[in-house]
């Protein structure tokens, strides 16, 4: 081989390479320059839409409940398709409501917002902040919409300076679950739960030597902690939001009191058991009689109903100073950065699952609150709480609901609370401690929103 | 100037060649790397640089333009608690895996080596953990420590041992990760050191036996000095590997109870994609690169001793 063969071989390879590489960089540069995420002014989602074809929206949603949700969703989103063929809609099971809320923060970061959402209703502030959403009262206007048919307990959080961010979906308050058989063998009367905190621990003590039951209660302290929690101070009298939503009352009295009852019920009183009680546990023990008492969701009735094998029954929480109890669950958004086409199809959607037959359905399958008057009006509704009571008791328990911990930050301030409330239960600190780290922990993070 | 080709034949002592040949010539090397470059340089020289950068900004829900503050971020970590225990958790976490892996890593090999009947069925029976989807694993070793009607809790109930709430409370949750961690590490590291087992001379070993070694002589004054090099690659390995934790945080305990299981990379994920400090985030990222990057420079230092000044 000559030098000049050689070195014409190179050069045709350095052709193929130099092609190669120039195209590369011309391909990967200009994604480099545009990777930053940027606030809304920036951000410009270019989804065009032809003529003709149906519109397609993503949707996400969350299950914080026990049972199998998702399918009954994913069979209204199906009744929906076919009712509608102009407006096709893809649903995506996200994960927990937390899940869900980070799942639909990173996408609208990432330029790539769903359509619509179902987030829980103390994410508006958050997503506000995100300038993510749109107010619907345009849409309510133009539409046979009737704003006042939702219950108000609902309605009051999807409001932000007069203006309706969002809709209720799927709402809820905990509710007391108790084994009607655990208290017929403790000599108790079934049909009469506890109705205070001294009566609840009384009653546990009892069954428990009755062998009624291993454990006469649980009240979960891992996802969600912060909501059952709120119960208690709201029982205790005062609740754990603030003023406005760049304050929060953790380290208060009340707080302090109800904290140190919940701990109590593991170390001293030995009716709830050690450790970091677990929230999707925790329906499975009482189903299976592990416990006679249960703080949980009202969601998740119909499948503690289908599990145990005994008389389940609902009641409010047991009172402290008064009843309480936080509203909960998730109301339905529409996100912005998309085109005004597919912003009126996410309307039609939004109607159609809020509507009153839609609500009552899914009230039916879930346990979850009727979000609407009419729907505790109508006959499916009345035919149903025949036959299960037991769904009534978070409905009339909301003359007591107070508004769910929101605030900026709402997701953090909720995992705040969620370390406290373990730290107690785990007797890493005293209650007093950890609720005085909590509030200290929320106001670094609240000051600058104040 | 002399050419030589490859028949070592002189070709010319003519002067140097046309500058735009000798520049084709000598560019070649750099323009066939570019494309890998590119790519490395696009996935991770860049996102270093961003992340430093992003690191001395401000950006958070509050502050959603990012603003310099400098240091800013970097001293608020060392004044939040909740990063003392993460970091104070992430080492510890490495302790408890690490060490225990690899030991166990090593009597694995040497019980497959000595074995070779069994010696097919003992690899896979070592290795699958390492195949199986870790979410799977989690999912699994989750409801075997579930209270109740968990398989620890039968195993207790039969034998009338206390009920075990292992992922319920911050002094056990660690260590039933570090289980799990363990359980499903250490097979892929038998490997490695199989393979440096089996690459130990033969005549070395008889040697030694011939001068009556037993088992454990030949392990510490025969085996493990020339098994060093693997050593180190498998120990750097198992700590990067222990670092960079998270599906089984994730899946097993949520970084609770009370932030007893939170890793490093597990608050990453939670301070930028369930908060949205990118600031914050940013500044943990650079702590964590740090801690990455000084095991690699110590693995690279410890055999760079052992061969003289060359690395492998």
């Amino acid at each position: 081989m000559s030098g000049k063969q050689i070195n014409s071989q190179i050069s045709r390879r350095n052709a193929v390479k130099l092609g190669l590489a120039g195209a590369l960089t011309g391909v990967a540069l200009p994604r480099l320059a545009s990777a930053s995420p940027g606030p809304a002014a920036q951000r410009k989602v270019n989804r065009s839409q032809s003529e003709g074809e149906p519109v397609t929206l993503s949707y996400f949603y969350p299950v914080g409940v026990a049972g199998p949700l998702a399918k009954v969703m994913g069979g209204m989103v199906d009744t929906f398709n076919a009712e509608h063929p102009d407006v096709q809609v893809e649903a995506s099971f996200t994960g927990s409501y937390a899940d869900t809320s980070t799942k639909v923060q990173t996408a609208v970061q990432g330029d790539n917002p769903p359509d619509v959402a179902v987030l829980l209703s103390t994410d508006l502030q958050t997503m506000l902040d995100l300038d993510a959403v749109l107010p619907l009262d345009d849409f309510i206007a133009g539409s046979d919409v009737d704003a006042d048919d939702f219950n108000p307990a609902f309605f009051q959080d999807t409001q932000v300076e007069d203006q309706t961010w969002c809709l209720p979906f799927q709402r809820s308050t905990p509710v007391l679950y108790y084994n009607k058989d655990a208290l017929q063998t403790a000599g108790l009367d079934p049909e009469t739960p506890p109705q205070t905190w001294d009566e609840l621990v009384d009653f546990s003590k009892k069954i428990m030597e009755a062998d009624g039951a291993k454990w006469g209660v649980e009240i979960p302290s891992t996802t969600s902690a912060y909501w059952l929690f709120q119960a208690l101070a709201i029982q205790a009298g005062k609740n754990l939001n603030g003023d406005d939503r760049a304050h929060v009352n953790f380290n208060t009295p009340e707080a302090t009191e109800a904290l140190t009852w919940m701990v109590e019920l593991s170390t001293k009183n030995e009716v709830m058991p050690t450790g970091a009680v677990d929230w999707s546990a925790a329906p499975t023990d009482f189903s299976s009689a592990t416990t006679a008492f249960l703080y949980h969701s009202t969601g998740s009735l119909q499948s503690i109903l289908s599990q145990a094998q005994f008389e389940v029954g609902t009641a409010f929480l047991p009172k402290n100073k008064q009843f309480g109890a936080p509203t909960g669950g998730g109301n339905i958004y529409i996100f912005k950065d998309t085109s005004e086409e597919r912003q009126q199809a996410a309307w039609t959607f939004l109607q159609w699952m809020t509507s009153t037959e839609q609500a009552t359905a899914w009230s039916l399958a879930s346990g979850y609150v009727p979000t609407r008057i009419s729907s505790t009006e109508s006959d499916e509704w009345k035919q149903y709480i025949a036959e299960t009571p037991q769904a009534t008791t978070a409905l009339d328990q909301l003359q007591y609901a107070k508004p769910e911990l929101t605030g900026h930050q709402s997701g953090q301030l909720q995992k705040i609370m969620d370390d406290a409330i373990q730290a107690a239960v785990t007797e890493q600190e005293t209650p007093a401690d950890a609720l005085e780290n909590a509030q200290q922990r929320a106001d670094s993070i609240l000051e600058q929103f104040r | 100037m002399v050419q030589i080709t490859s028949d070592s034949e002189i070709i010319s002592s003519a002067p140097a060649r046309p500058t735009w040949e000798r520049w084709r010539h000598l560019s070649a090397p750099y323009l066939l790397v570019l494309p890998g470059f590119v790519f490395v340089a696009g996935f991770t020289i860049y996102p270093i640089f961003s992340v430093i950068v992003r690191s001395l900004m401000k950006q958070n829900l509050a502050q959603p333009e990012p603003a310099w503050t400098g240091l800013a971020n970097f001293q608020h970590l060392l004044n939040d608690p909740i990063f003392r225990q993460v970091f104070g958790n992430t080492i510890l976490y490495v302790v408890m895996v690490v060490p225990a892996a690899v030991v166990l890593g090593l009597i694995f090999a040497m019980i497959v080596n000595q074995n070779t009947k069994m010696g097919s069925f003992l690899r896979t029976a070592f290795f699958y953990p390492i195949v199986l989807p870790l979410v799977s694993v989690a999912s699994v070793w989750l409801f075997i420590m579930t209270p109740e009607y968990g398989l620890l809790s039968k195993v207790t109930q039969v034998f009338n041992l206390q009920e075990q709430a292992l992922l319920r409370s911050p002094d056990t949750a660690l260590l039933a990760l570090a289980v799990v961690g363990i359980w499903r590490q250490t097979g892929f590291y038998a490997i490695f050191l199989l393979a440096g087992l089996q690459g130990i001379d033969r005549d070395v070993e008889n040697a030694a036996r011939l001068d009556g070694a037993g088992i454990f002589r030949l392990t510490v004054d025969i085996r493990l000095p020339l098994l060093w090099p693997t050593l180190v690659f498998v120990f750097t390995l198992a700590v990067a590997n222990a670092l960079q934790t998270l599906d089984l945080i994730y899946v097993m305990t949520g970084g609770g109870p009370s932030n007893a299981t939170n890793l490093m990379l597990f608050h990453i994920y939670e301070t930028q994609f369930a908060f949205s400090n990118t600031g914050a985030a940013s500044a943990l990222s650079v702590i964590f690169l740090i801690m990455i990057g000084t095991v690699s420079a110590v693995q690279i230092f410890v055999v760079d001793r052992l061969k003289g000044g060359t690395s492998a």
